[in-house]
């Protein structure tokens, strides 16, 4: 699924405002045929990273690639692109305005014209397609906008809080087309603060933290990374069992379940045989760190 | 950003789309179509009205009554040789005459003796009529004078009439001046209200597309100046469009009407009014792109768009000067600058002659300092184009890269 020589690379990229830093050597690739989500805090500078790639604003330092050759007016072209801040021409009818993107992105008039429309007709909006943007419903402009990024067929998507707003439906719409564009070998990527929907979608995570990536992998690898943790219910055990196990400590408790973090080279075997020393062991399984666990860890470690 | 590919893949360039999109999206608005309708109507109403007042000035019609019947054809004339227009009758129903004058359908009834008569009027005795009267009456008085000293009326008379001083003109009156005058401020007027209307589109269409946002997704494949030139040029021919077909209606009433005769309303000198909506709008465009891109919401359109506002406001302030005196060094001299060309130089040519000089040294002017505007325009929108939020600074937006 994945090719080689389609990847977007984003390298060593700094920006400031003045004295304010947004990103600080940001580097980061995705490639085509995946999904790559981008997390952060509000202010990590997720936005400013996909305006340099879009060409929207200059980069202080590095550089950003498509296929190996630094991005330029005519390969950015290839990109589909959904700003943070929505927006379309309000007094605008649907499919003009989609071919007209189109068309700016480089299609042939008749061909902006047919993507345009099949887009349309793919939202359920072919009927409404004379119809001016301002007549529409709040999900349907939403939809509209996630057309205007896929009418020029891109190979790269760039969108930045796809999911904000959305319905339940609109949601599920728009996980599909992502979904489907990455396995047509386009490379996407996107930020999120919907953490559970990255985790469930994303093949790859990167998290951005005080201007730079500090944790990127697939979920599966960010979980190795993490800290190895146990859950364990051992009923007999008593209230203050958990302290008394070397190498462990308490992350928290849950009747009379707990979830215990093994400092690194403790055996998880010891912890079994100080549990059945207890009495019975009802459960003991490894606990599937969540991606927003992930993310506070890494936050936490990243900032003091 | 890199310096490459003006022109997207499929051949049509960026500026074209832009401006395509500009034409058919506006052209197509209610704003415009209604618009073009009441400048229509408004011309097709203008000129019929100016024809039904034209054609107002009529003869005043004398009568004559008893012996002062002796001044009628000395009245007559008189006021031919002053200019004036009149119909002279002889009466016997003098009470008959005075109603007629109660009722509009006689000017002036003269009555009474030859050499002291009473010229009877409803409200005013027109100023030339009443001096052709008067050299009439001199004359029967010294008629009759010369005749009671012994002499020969008729070749007294035909010695004083002969006596006149000889006029040099040095510049002949213009028959046509109210013509010209007229004409000239309907072209101020609506010189003004277009190039305002126009370039007042191009600040608020600038200003929609930072509002919405759009204005991201569409710098992201092309360049800041691309999309300012194409909205520049698509609303300018937006613009034209309706100029083009106002002043079509405007020559064809005319025509119709043959109301007014003058060079200034020739279908060349409409072409020249046309030319020069093109060239003002080119200028103010830019200054109002500017002021657009300076502010994120509609709100704050207003403000940033006092600057040229003003201009056109003085421009059309100057052109009742010029109206009035349109051959003084001050009116001439300021006709030249390039912010009040484009209405001083119109209304110039519309009530008096401009040397082709000046007219090409205007243009000249007007075009360096337009091409000057539009570098230093897109250096200005570049910077602030893509900054949303609350005013940016000019200083700032010529400082940044």
């Amino acid at each position: 699924m994945s090719d080689g020589s389609r990847v977007l690379e984003v390298d060593g990229i700094s920006k400031r405002y003045g004295d304010v830093v947004a990103l600080e050597d940001l580097t980061f690739d995705v490639r085509g045929g995946e999904l790559f989500g981008l997390v952060g805090r509000n202010g990590a500078g997720k936005t400013t990273a996909m305006r340099i790639v879009l060409g929207v604003l200059d980069a202080d330092a590095g550089q950003v690639r498509w296929a190996g050759m630094p991005l330029d007016f005519v390969s950015r072209r290839r990109i589909g692109y959904m700003p943070e801040e929505r927006g379309l021409y309000p007094r605008m009818r649907l499919l003009e305005q989609l071919a007209y993107l189109g068309e700016l992105h480089g299609m042939a008039d008749g061909d902006a014209e047919r993507a345009a429309l099949d887009w349309l007709e793919r939202f359920g909006l072919a009927d409404r397609r004379y119809d001016e943007l301002q007549a529409l419903s709040h999900g349907n402009q939403q939809r509209v906008q996630l057309a205007a990024a896929l009418v020029c067929a891109p190979d790269v998507l760039v969108l930045d809080e796809p999911f904000a707003g959305l319905d339940p439906v609109a949601l599920d719409v728009m996980t599909g087309v992502l979904r489907e564009r990455a396995e047509a070998g386009v490379a996407v990527v996107f930020s999120s603060h919907e953490l559970d929907l990255v985790e469930r979608i994303c093949d790859r995570v990167g998290i951005i933290e005080r201007h730079h990536l500090v944790v990127c992998g697939t979920v599966a690898e960010l979980r190795a990374g993490g800290p190895h943790r146990l859950w364990v219910d051992a009923p007999a055990a008593g209230s203050g069992w958990a302290a008394t196990i070397p190498g462990t400590h308490l992350v928290r408790a849950d009747g009379s379940r707990v979830l215990l973090e093994l400092a690194p080279g403790t055996d998880d075997q010891s912890v079994l045989d100080a549990a059945r020393r207890t009495g019975p062991v009802r459960e003991f399984r490894p606990a599937q760190a969540s991606l927003s666990e992930i993310f506070r860890d890494a936050v936490q470690e990243a900032s003091p | 950003m890199t310096a490459s590919a003006p022109l997207t893949s499929s051949g049509h360039s960026a500026v074209f789309l832009v401006a395509r999109r500009e034409v058919v999206t506006r052209i197509r608005s209610r704003a415009f179509r209604i618009g073009t309708v009441l400048l229509v109507a408004l011309v097709v109403v203008g000129v019929a009205v100016a024809s039904v007042l034209a054609h107002q000035d009529k003869p005043a019609r004398i009568a004559f009554a008893g012996p002062a019947q002796a001044l009628a054809s000395s009245v007559e004339a008189t006021a031919a040789a002053l200019g004036a227009k009149v119909t002279v009758s002889e009466i016997t129903d003098q009470a008959q005459a005075e109603s007629d004058i109660r009722t509009g359908r006689l000017d002036v009834l003269v009555s009474g003796s030859a050499t002291s008569p009473t010229a009877l009027v409803e409200t005013q005795l027109d100023p030339t009529i009443e001096a052709a009267l008067d050299t009439a009456v001199r004359q029967a008085v010294l008629a009759a004078t010369v005749s009671q000293a012994g002499l020969d009326p008729a070749t007294v008379t035909a010695e004083v009439t002969a006596g006149k001083a000889r006029v040099q003109i040095l510049k002949p009156p213009n028959p046509d001046q109210n013509q010209s005058i007229v004409l000239g401020v309907v072209v101020a007027y609506f010189l003004m209200y277009t190039i305002a209307a126009y370039g007042g589109f191009v600040a608020s269409g600038v200003v929609e597309e930072k509002s919405t946002r759009i204005v991201e997704i569409i710098l992201s494949t092309i360049r800041p100046r691309q999309l300012l030139a194409g909205k520049v040029l698509g609303i300018g021919l937006v613009g034209l469009l309706q100029v083009t077909v106002v002043g079509a209606t405007a020559l064809l009433m005319i025509h119709l009407t043959r109301t007014f005769s003058i060079p200034a309303a020739s279908p060349g000198a409409i072409a020249f009014d046309v030319a020069w909506y093109l060239l003002g709008y080119y200028f103010y465009a830019t200054l109002f792109a500017t002021g657009g891109a300076l502010v994120s919401r509609q709100e704050d359109v207003q403000t940033v768009v006092f600057f040229p506002v003003v201009f056109l406001i003085a421009a059309l302030l100057l052109a009742f000067s010029v109206v009035a005196n349109p051959t003084r060094f001050s009116t001439i001299a300021l006709s030249l600058l390039p912010p009040f060309a484009p209405i001083l130089i119109p209304v110039r040519t519309a009530v008096s002659d401009v040397v082709a000089w000046q007219i090409l040294l205007a243009i000249g002017l007007l075009l360096v300092s337009a091409i000057g505007l539009t570098a230093l325009a897109g250096r200005i929108y570049a910077n602030s184009v893509l900054r949303i939020g609350r005013r940016v600074a000019l200083r700032d937006a010529l400082r940044a890269k």
